[in-house]
């Protein structure tokens, strides 16, 4: 898909616009947006999935502009921020059943889907309780689950990982990832938290007021602090440790694995201390 | 009862709400009201909860009954008993029955009326936990505190925020389906009617001892 | 104003008569809406709503409604069908009687009936402001309910037509349950008619407050999309 300069009026009058780079995903890509609160990440997904029509710019999902959320039907889904809006189902397994039926799958085809996702993510002991009750991460996982279950081309999750405690976070991450590996769906994943891009991301976007400012690596844009200052961002602190050293004339390279980091500094550490300034 | 087929506890619950209606006497309406409480308690739900529940419709039957006490007392005491009889046969469907399997039954009939239904069940819980939030977030921040203006002033914004709050729900909610395919479909993975099963009996039982007791009481008379 | 007649007061031919009135209604609503998919949401928003407002208590047999709010919102059909599906959902709890379900159903719709048109009607006539238009949801509001607390008195006034003097001597005989001319209209008109003229003032003043803070939030509810 593809994004262009687009602006948007909501109807208290306020203004958004996308611009600056181009936006992009290709197949199988997984794509972090991440930005500042305010900064247009919802208004940009919005886009894709035909909630919000731009008043100027162009977007392209599959070829073509999507024209409302149905026209894109079985080619992207979303989970959005706040998953309470998108859990509708009496219990779990009718929430994961409520895409397929509406696509028209069977009943038959429907129970196999379904019985198949639940236990590909382990939702087993969930299946017959009401959405209502479970807990944040819980429901994160029945709305991706929810999500995943009309195999779309592309998933989309609006700060998908906002509330969520290490574990769960974590849990989501590893999820989302045997989701892109195993069925070859692009993700687009917005946030503000930036220690999750150097594990997660094959490229990642940055947005600043309104302005895509970069695309690119993820480590790369480690190494321009100037971009995530202009985003309101602050580098993984192990990031910004290493910068700081390499900016001393030390020879390291920006990483977001802690092991990595320390089979880089251990040598330098046992070199004599003229090398540092 | 919480095993019964769905269709048997409805066609059940009918037929004793038919003798309760139809009965005639106090004695067969105690008599009702002792029933349903013994199945109630056999089937674990808490007694003590839904009597005080049913205290709210017994509350507005009295109306009816002043109004008809210049007839005859009886005929007031019937219409009390009958009232709160009603209202805990229904409240034993529902402590027994998933209110989602009840919609699907009824809803076969309009697909409008069950998707209604099925989307006020979901918005219920989103208000009823908003609303406490809410509500806990202004008296924590001394809302109801000061003059009565004041706090007559801050429980109506309140309540118009909550209005607010919940119409923007319904937007979002909207949007989510839309996005997940919806065309008017609510998925139910339960059968519709639920198979007879063993566990049948007890609804069936329930009915015919109502029946009986209706019986023994009409003829009685 | 919601009846909370308990089961078995009624003769059954007024609320078998009530139930084929409002499911005719119900039918030719559910018609007239179709492919309105956005409203359906936002009329089952209303529902809960109702639902909710309905549960607080006040400590006398009166509740708040929000009908004609719900008519002033979704219009006469959405209105109807929320009516319905709100009154059904009651009375499975035992909240009002399940056959008096339809009957309810036609009271509550002209509140919401009497709300929108009326409502609609002042609108044209006064010049748009906060004020104005939050007293004209009032107005209609409180005119709805003292409209449908006399329509509830007039109902058990008919309850009363002894069915023997109007179809024969057979038909009065209806198994055994309490005959209509047994409820006295005096006592009931007495009883009733202050509760309810005095709820429905409560609720008129709490249906202005509410839309006046609405149109100065989001004016969209209140006033379409225009």
């Amino acid at each position: 898909m593809k994004i262009n300069c687009i602006k948007h009026r909501y109807p208290d009058a306020v203004e958004v616009s996308v611009c600056g780079l181009v936006f992009k995903i290709h197949d199988g890509e997984k794509v972090v947006i991440v930005g500042s609160n305010g900064s247009g990440k919802t208004t940009l997904l919005h886009h894709i999935v035909g909630i919000l029509k731009p008043e100027e710019g162009e977007v392209e999902v599959f070829g073509t502009p999507p024209r409302s959320p149905e026209s894109l039907h079985g080619k992207v889904a979303m989970v959005f921020q706040d998953v309470e809006y998108q859990l509708v189902g009496p219990t779990v397994w009718d929430d994961i059943a409520f895409s397929p039926v509406n696509f028209g799958h069977t009943k038959e085809e429907v129970r196999v889907l379904v019985d198949g996702i639940i236990e590909e993510m382990q939702l087993g002991h969930l299946a017959r309780r009401v959405p209502h009750y479970l807990s944040g991460g819980e429901k994160k996982k029945v709305a991706i689950a929810g999500a995943i279950a009309t195999h779309p081309k592309l998933l989309i999750l609006d700060e998908a990982l906002a509330g969520l405690d290490p574990k769960s976070r974590s849990e989501t991450l590893n999820l989302l990832t045997k989701i892109n590996r195993e069925r070859n769906i692009a993700i687009a994943l917005t946030t503000h938290d930036v220690s999750i891009i150097p594990g997660f991301a094959d490229v990642v976007y940055v947005l600043a007021r309104g302005q895509l400012i970069y695309r690119g690596r993820p480590l790369e844009l480690f190494t321009r602090p100037e971009l995530l200052k202009q985003a309101n961002i602050e580098s993984p602190p192990l990031i910004e440790v290493l910068n700081a050293l390499r900016e001393r004339g030390l020879p390291v390279k920006p990483t977001s694995d802690p092991k990595e980091a320390l089979s880089q500094l251990m040598p330098l550490l046992s070199m004599k201390s003229s090398v540092l300034r | 009862m919480h095993r019964a087929s769905v269709g048997t506890k409805i066609a059940s619950t009918a037929v004793a709400l038919g003798t309760i209606i139809f009965s005639t006497t106090i004695v067969t309406l105690v008599g009702q009201f002792l029933i349903i409480l013994l199945f109630q308690f056999a089937s674990r739900l808490p007694v003590k909860r839904l009597l005080i529940w049913a205290v709210y419709p017994a509350f507005f039957a009295v109306i009816f009954a002043i109004s008809q006490a210049q007839y005859s007392a009886e005929l007031s005491a019937q219409t009390m008993l009958r009232a709160v009889d009603a209202a805990l046969l229904m409240l034993l469907l529902i402590g027994t029955t998933p209110f989602t399997r009840i919609i699907a039954v009824f809803g076969k009939a309009s697909r409008t009326l069950s998707n209604l239904a099925f989307f006020s069940y979901r918005f219920f819980f989103l208000f009823t936990d908003e609303s406490s939030r809410r509500l806990t977030a202004l008296r924590v921040r001394g809302g109801f505190e000061g003059a009565i203006r004041t706090k007559i002033k801050n429980a109506a914004n309140l309540i118009g925020l909550l209005f607010v709050s919940y119409m923007e729900s319904g937007e979002k909610v909207y949007d989510a389906v839309k996005t997940r395919g919806y065309r008017g479909e609510f998925s139910t993975e339960a059968a519709l009617l639920g198979e007879l099963t063993r566990y049948d009996f007890a609804p069936v039982l329930f009915a015919c001892v109502t029946v009986a007791l209706f019986l023994v009481g009409s003829l009685c008379v | 104003m919601h009846i909370h007649i308990p089961d078995g007061v009624l003769p059954i031919w007024l609320w078998i008569a009530g139930y084929v009135l409002a499911l005719a209604l119900v039918a030719l609503a559910v018609r007239r809406v179709r492919g309105q998919e956005r409203k359906g949401v936002l009329a089952a928003v209303m529902v809960a709503v109702m639902l909710v407002v309905q549960s607080i208590p006040l400590g006398v047999p009166y509740h708040i409604n929000l009908s004609a709010l719900t008519g002033i919102i979704l219009g006469p059909w959405w209105a109807l069908i929320s009516i319905l599906v709100t009154n059904a959902a009651q009375a499975s709890f035992g909240h009002g009687g399940v056959t008096i379900v339809g009957l309810n159903t036609l009271v509550v719709w002209t509140e919401a009936l009497i709300g929108y048109y009326l409502f609609a009607a002042l609108r044209r006539r006064l010049k748009s402001s906060r004020l104005r238009i939050s007293t004209a949801a009032g107005t209609s509001t409180l005119i709805a309910l003292v409209f449908s607390a006399f329509l509830v008195v007039g109902i058990v006034g008919i309850s009363a037509i002894d069915p023997s003097e109007a179809l024969g001597e057979h038909a009065g005989e209806l198994l055994g349950v309490a005959t209509p001319a047994q409820i006295s209209l005096t006592i009931f008109a007495t009883l009733v008619l202050p509760i309810a003229i005095g709820g429905a003032l409560i609720e008129a003043v709490i249906t202005a407050l509410l839309v006046a803070y609405v149109l100065q939030v989001k004016a969209s509810l209140i006033l379409g999309r225009e």
